[in-house]
């Protein structure tokens, strides 16, 4: 126990960290040379309280070395040191009193540089992460927003649908009755009425029924693919055998289903485009004889549905009008019942469930209406 | 709970601290959680419960009662309770009324209290974008140009970075705003605090001991200009 004030063992030069020798006052004596390197300057001599940093540390350390005096047990605390005016990481230091000399050993605890620096990403990673949860939470509201303002345009669509087909269609109905009651006049009356009146009574009655077909077609159309039922397990052969039977086809018409598969999907829509594509093709035939073929393509997450016709067929120029609303390819034969709505809602019926709607035809060789829909809509699918 | 039914501040205080200090993040979280869903707002709970534990904090290093690791973890574990509380709080849903860029000089340890400005004011109505810490002077003028905020927000913790805190209030003054109005530069901070005379010397407009301080300046400013 005979350590010699102010002088250190040359050994303690390669000491991993700060090692000084402090007077009972606080004052350095001697150094293991770590301190003058790091601070840049001499220490010996100068009070240990100097090298601290003023604001933070320097009560610290007045704190620490009163207590190793008064205790003479080992004191530890983090200081920060300061070198013109440029402050350092704090640093673990354990303050020892040497009992025969009266005098303190203030040593460094080394530190593996590793886990400071895995400190410090650490910390930036989760200074990234509070960055990206912010824009997150930013960008979830700002959908929010855009989802609100859809719903909302959604329901004044809805309300502008309904009173559209509301409204046009009440002086509709007057019209029709007006048509019938004059009929009724005309029979009742003592001059029979001239042929060419039942006649234009009859277009009347034509017009009026075309007109609420459009309406009919024109909110099917707007409402189309929102407020689906669910989806359930539609066979497609059986619902393509009720839509025959529904549209009760002339003799004209050969309809042959061939192999169709069970999917997941709400019926409503599935049955609205397989009956536009099949009546479409027997009215497109104009009561000439017609064969049309329906089939199924597996197509992966989709179905692929096919009505072929070997009717007229459709010019190339027309394949991308024919889709839109209210585009009609030639004057129908019936024109009460032909609205140009049919192939539009096709198309988005389709579209609305995710899938696609393409025709290929050639003038005089028929035509091939193609539907992608999805064996299982309504529920999220992979790999896309 | 107070009489209000709204639970006791002091109370969450006390938890959350006790939470932070053994370093227990699941609980700090539930405490936080739990006052968000008493209904207690996202300004409340940054002023009364999560500055006064950074402080606390800060003041039992300084007395030597905890390590720096300690403290590190409280701030991970404030920021991780910030952004939760932040995904919970109620903010204006509309358009921004003004814009506020923010930049702390040091590194990230010292960022919580401009994120704690940013976060508050978003729940003022204001669009405040916290740009990172030791931001690059030549990236911050260029959001600066890109963006015209109202105010630019600049912390440090450091004496030691005053002068890169005064280079970067020059750079933005001499973004031209192209006839727009310059933004405010609000300087916060230990040194400030210490010294808030320091704000007129690095070039500032205003400067404020706290968040809570910065944006009841940030809205008298612009209740006045408006």
């Amino acid at each position: 126990m005979t350590t010699a004030a102010s002088v250190l063992p040359p050994c303690l030069d390669a000491f991993p960290g700060v090692v000084l020798i402090l007077s009972g006052e606080g004052m350095v004596t001697a150094s293991n040379g770590r301190a003058e390197r790091e601070l840049g300057g001499p220490v010996a001599g100068r009070a240990f309280g100097e090298l601290v940093d003023a604001d933070s540390s320097r009560e610290k350390w007045r704190r620490m070395l009163a207590r190793a005096r008064d205790t003479e047990a080992a004191v530890s605390a983090e200081l920060i040191l300061t070198s013109d005016g440029e402050l350092l990481d704090p640093r673990p230091f354990t303050l020892l009193p040497d009992r025969c000399t009266g005098e303190f050993w203030l040593v460094e605890h080394p530190r593996d540089a590793r886990l400071d620096l895995l400190r410090d990403e650490a910390t930036g990673v989760n200074s990234e992460l509070a960055n990206t949860q912010r824009t997150l939470v930013k960008e979830q509201r700002r959908l929010r927003r855009a989802l609100a303002e859809l719903e909302r345009s959604n329901h004044a669509l809805d309300e502008f649908a309904h009173a559209i087909s509301h409204d046009l269609k009440a002086p509709l109905r007057a019209i029709g009755n007006y048509a019938t009651w004059l009929r009724e006049d005309l029979a009742g009356a003592e001059s029979p009425a001239s042929p060419a009146s039942h006649a234009h009574l009859q277009r009347l009655d034509e017009q009026v029924r075309r007109m609420r077909a459009l309406i009919d077609g024109a909110i099917a159309y707007a409402r189309a693919g929102r407020a689906d039922a669910g989806a359930e397990d539609v066979d497609v052969g059986a619902l393509a055998r009720d839509i025959v039977a529904l549209l009760d086809p002339p003799a004209s018409a050969d309809i042959r289903l061939l192999d169709l598969p069970t999917i997941r999907s709400p019926r409503a829509p599935l049955q609205q485009v397989l009956q536009n594509l099949v009546d479409n093709a027997i009215k497109h035939a104009g009561g000439r004889p017609v064969r049309v073929t329906v089939d199924a393509e597996d197509a992966g997450e989709f179905v692929a549905l096919r009505v072929a016709d070997d009717g007229p067929g459709i010019p190339e120029a027309q394949h991308e009008r024919i889709w839109g609303l209210f585009n009609t390819l030639q004057p129908s034969a019936d024109p009460s019942t032909s609205t140009g709505i049919g192939l539009a809602l096709v198309r988005r019926l389709a579209e609305a469930q995710g899938g696609r709607a393409s025709v290929a035809s050639e003038a005089g060789h028929g035509a091939t209406f193609t539907v992608l829909w999805p064996k299982r809509s309504g529920e999220p699918t992979h790999g896309n | 709970m107070s009489a209000d039914g709204m639970p006791d501040m002091a109370a969450v205080y006390d938890a959350y601290l006790a939470a932070v200090r053994r370093g227990e993040r699941r609980t700090a979280f539930a405490v936080v959680d739990d006052a968000s869903r008493a209904g207690l707002p996202l300004g409340d709970i940054y002023v009364h419960v999560f500055q006064p534990t950074l402080r606390e904090i800060g003041r039992l290093w300084q007395h030597n009662e905890i390590s720096v690791a300690d403290e590190h973890l409280a701030t991970a574990i404030t920021q991780a309770a910030m952004a939760r509380v932040y995904s919970q709080a109620m903010v204006a849903d509309a358009e921004a009324a003004h814009t506020l860029l923010a930049a702390c000089a040091d590194t990230e340890r010292h960022e919580v209290g401009l994120r704690m400005l940013c976060d508050l004011l978003e729940c003022e109505g204001w669009d405040a974008r916290y740009l990172g810490a030791a931001v690059p002077i030549e990236s911050l003028v260029a959001m600066v140009r890109e963006q015209r905020p109202d105010v630019v927000a600049l912390s440090t913790a450091l004496p030691a970075h005053l002068p890169r805190l005064r280079a970067m209030v020059a750079a933005v003054r001499e973004v031209d705003g192209n006839g727009a109005r310059p933004p405010l530069i609000l300087v916060g901070g230990r040194p400030f605090v210490e010294d808030p005379g320091l704000a007129d010397t690095v070039g500032a407009d205003l400067t404020a001991p706290d968040a809570m301080h910065a944006v009841t300046l940030l809205r008298e400013q612009f209740r006045r200009s408006a």
